[in-house]
């Protein structure tokens, strides 16, 4: 008879990579899955854990990213994640069957404290020495066989930006499945077991588990563990317990807030003594010279400041001829399309006013987006965005941000959401909500097609390309200039708490890889065509059709009667005469009343009810009826006003003939009546206060989303409404100051 | 006693002590900074503030206020 027992059923095996920041986590996992997780030169690039699947030689594993991190210690429990992934505390992903732990090689010991720390969960390890490449360079050798044999895990030599080591990780996997091996474990003096045992008996977590070995460490030794947290009983209760622990430690003479790195680097020392043979003099030559140019007091903050003024300048000048492209294409699209749909006007309006305008006026801006981000993927992973960190911090210091707020809100300016997402790098709570509150601010890309229509129609034409690049320059500073004081007052009054200080390591130069920056641009571009298949898409139709309907003949018919009146007054004709004229499609009449028909159509359509009624809101600051309905409509997604605007005047028939863009619409665009009548809409002052409203308003739900998630409703619906306000009162002040001053 | 800043630029100490701030001594003493290291300052932010300080070839940045903190005796 056969055996009933089969072998168990394998379930996937789970690995975890973990390690300090910037040591080549991402790399290393984009190397084993063949992913693509996003990795730069700066300590903080990953912000939570992504998992993904690598192939073994006969099965498959899940394979686990985690953020970097110094050491186990958790103040938020955002910092958490490292040690609840590690002990299994996450639901949906148990604990890890083996750990690859990425260290710098250039930089062990100071590496291996973390991995010291981990070796207390006796999980099996394989110990990675990356950025192998950088070791000589740096002045030093490492004995790998003597390393290995104290290790006594696998230890693998690799260059993640080379695809070396990948199969020999791979391999070590296979043999740490056959037959564990761990890393040797500190030796703790035996009061550190009673205290051990005694938080564990007396501190119970939610779902009465008990704390493991390595959560007991963390409330030994930190000073405000976020541990506390996990815990069934109270705070005052837990503090009470912690403290009777410690005394078993003082009383073995070990003070608790130092004993624990002193021991675990007294035996990593011990771990790695003879291994690095150090050569002082060669210690990195290229950073060194680098850094004392770019930090130094007056080079280094001019070479800020005209890194970033070209950056704002390139996206504005480089971008021009491939918009033009777009432009044309748009145009030749329409020109294809139109006369196959003349059968049916109200699909031929559909498509052409609607779709293609709506998305087109759209698409438009993907020459910008991607040259941002190409700068912003070089200053990463050059690792010059760490040294304006260094640079920065000073200056938001005193308003209550820290260095590390400067990463989010330049991330901020190519999307808040990202921006939003790195501000858990910042470990300060205080300045992390402030960072939070004021990322916003930073113009984002989607802000990018107003500034650069508006620039594009009335500043470069009058004042010339020195001045369109300066305003698209004052226009990013704004959204800083107005952020500053705004974390002043919101760390100043708000948020209470104490403010901690502000740590940071300095990454190597580095050349940065071309195929990262050419990936990066590729996602953001991506990302952004989806959008425009998309949400934009959808809004344009809707937008379209509320300016479309309500239509009907007998009210062409009203519109024509009231023209035809109206010019039989002027004395052009008796009636049939003025009739005869509208017949032949090529006259002057027939064009002006073709326009005539278009607006009047759009003023009594939905929209363009709407927009009067709320066009009183934005009378102070110049503002038309079909400027407040694009600003109304923006509120899900700011770059909606570029299709708003291009539907409006598409529909309205005033898209210039010969230049179908949107900029030449503008530009003829003239109040209908009232006092101002026949004087262009869009003067300088309005065209400034739009700019300076959408610099400033919160017109993005899914920013605002992301403001609940990492702040919470509270300060979500304070941020909406703070903003809009603020925007409000800037484009009224520039309408009204400009135009009564100038 | 001296402190990191009374450092010149390029000049090497050993930490002697590290005087409680707050929690972040934890933070500097995960990061290799600790009793008998050798620290160097490498670097002043072009603003005067923060610091950067080298240990075992890593650069950490400190602003001044936690560096007054470190204790070390030149070597
Ligand atoms: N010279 C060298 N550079 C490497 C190597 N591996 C990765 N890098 C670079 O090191 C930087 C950091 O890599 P990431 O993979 O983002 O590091 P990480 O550990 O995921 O960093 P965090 O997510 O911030 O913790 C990137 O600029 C990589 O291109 C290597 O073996 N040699
Ligand atoms: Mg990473």
């Amino acid at each position: 008879m056969e055996s009933a027992v089969s072998p168990a059923p394998k379930r996937t095996v789970r690995i975890a990579l973990i390690g300090n920041p910037n040591t080549g986590k991402s790399t290393l996992f984009n190397n084993l899955t063949g992913l693509r997780q996003r990795t730069g030169n700066y300590p903080g690039v990953t912000v939570s854990r992504k998992a993904g699947t690598m192939k073994l030689s006969n099965s498959t594993a899940e394979l686990i990213d985690l953020p970097g991190t110094y050491s186990l210690s958790a103040h938020s429990p955002d910092e958490r994640v490292v040690i609840d992934v590690l002990n299994g505390r996450f639901t949906e992903i148990g604990k890890p069957d083996i750990i690859l732990f990425v260290a710098d090689a250039a930089n062990l010991r100071r590496n291996l404290f973390l991995a010291s720390q981990i070796a207390t969960l006796k999980i099996p390890m394989v110990m990675i020495l990356n950025q192998w490449d950088s070791v000589a360079p740096s002045g030093q050798q490492i004995d790998l066989n003597l390393l290995k044999g104290r290790l006594k895990v696998p230890v693998i030599p690799t260059i993640g930006t080379k695809n070396k080591g990948t199969l020999e990780i791979i391999e070590a996997i296979e043999r740490l499945l056959e037959e564990p091996q761990f890393l040797p474990e500190i030796h703790w003096p035996k009061s550190m077991a009673s205290a051990v045992d005694h938080l564990k008996a007396s501190l119970p977590c939610v779902g009465n588990e008990l704390l493991s070995e390595s959560e007991t460490h963390r409330l030994l030794f930190d000073t405000h563990s976020a541990e506390v947290s996990r815990l069934k009983v109270s705070a005052d209760k837990a503090r009470k317990e912690v403290k009777t622990a410690r005394e078993f430690l003082r009383k073995d003479g070990m003070n608790p807030l130092v004993a624990e790195a002193m021991l675990h680097y007294r035996h990593i020392d011990g771990l790695i003594g003879g291994v690095v043979l150090k050569d002082a003099q060669l210690a990195h030559g290229a950073t060194e010279s680098i850094d004392r140019l770019l930090l130094h007091r007056g080079w280094g903050l001019a070479a800020f400041v005209g890194m970033m003024y070209v950056v704002f300048q390139a996206v504005y000048s480089w971008a021009g001829p491939v918009m033009d492209i777009i432009e044309m294409g748009k145009v030749w699209i329409q020109d294809l399309i139109g006369p196959a749909l003349a059968g049916t006007p109200m699909l031929q309006s559909l498509i052409l006013d609607g779709v293609i305008e709506g998305v087109g006026a759209f698409l438009v801006f993907l020459p910008q987006i991607l040259i941002l981000f190409a700068f912003i993927s070089l200053l990463e992973d050059s690792g010059y965005m760490a040294r304006a960190a260094f640079i920065m911090d000073k200056l938001f210091s005193w308003c209550g941000l820290n260095g590390k707020s400067f990463v989010p809100l330049l991330s901020s300016y190519a999307c808040a959401i990202p921006g939003i997402m790195a501000t858990r790098t910042i470990e300060d709570p205080k300045s992390r909500l402030a960072t939070v509150f004021v990322a916003p601010f930073m113009s984002c890309s989607a802000r990018l097609p107003v500034y650069i229509l508006c620039i594009g129609a009335f500043i470069e034409p009058v004042y010339g390309p020195w001045w369109a690049g300066f305003t698209l320059f004052a226009m990013h500073f704004l959204g800083l200039a107005v952020a500053v004081p705004t974390a002043w007052v919101v760390t100043r009054f708000v948020l209470k708490t104490k403010s901690q200080p502000f740590v940071m390591e300095l990454p190597k130069y580095r050349a940065p890889r071309m195929k990262d920056v050419l990936y990066r641009m590729w996602q953001a571009g991506w990302e952004f065509i989806q959008k425009a298949g998309t949400i934009i898409f959808l809004i344009t139709i809707i937008i379209w059709a509320s300016l479309y309907f309500p239509r009907s003949d007998d009210k062409a018919a009203d519109f024509q009667a009231s023209f035809v009146a109206e010019k039989v007054t002027e004395g052009i004709g008796n009636e049939a005469q003025v009739l005869a004229l509208l017949e032949d499609a090529d006259s002057e009449l027939a064009h002006e009343f073709n326009l005539f028909l278009g607006s009047s159509q759009i003023n009594q359509s939905y929209m363009g009810r709407i927009g009067k009624a709320i066009q009183p809101i934005f009378e102070p600051a110049g503002f038309d009826w079909r400027i407040s309905i694009s600003v109304l409509a923006s509120y899900p997604a700011r770059e909606v006003i570029i299709s708003t605007l291009g539907i409006i005047y598409s529909l309205g028939g005033d898209v210039d003939e010969e230049d179908g863009s949107l900029r030449a619409a503008l530009k003829n665009s003239e109040w209908q009546e009232g006092e101002k009548s026949s004087t262009p809409i869009y003067t300088v002052p309005v065209v400034i206060g739009l700019m300076v409203f959408f610099a400033l308003c919160s017109q993005c739900g899914a920013t605002t989303s992301i403001i609940v998630k990492e702040a919470g409703w509270k300060w979500a619906i304070i941020s909406f409404v703070y903003m809009t306000a603020l925007a409000w009162i800037g484009a009224v002040l520039c309408y009204q100051v400009g135009t009564n001053l100038f | 006693m001296a402190n990191l800043l009374s450092l010149k630029i390029g000049q090497s100490a050993r930490v002697t002590q590290i005087r409680a701030v707050n929690h972040i001594d934890q933070r500097i003493l995960s990061l290799g900074i600790g009793a008998d290291v050798i620290v160097k300052v490498c670097k002043v932010a072009p603003l005067g503030d923060p610091i950067a300080v080298e240990v075992d070839g890593a650069q950490i940045v400190l602003r001044k206020s936690e560096a007054q903190g470190i204790l070390v005796e030149p070597v």
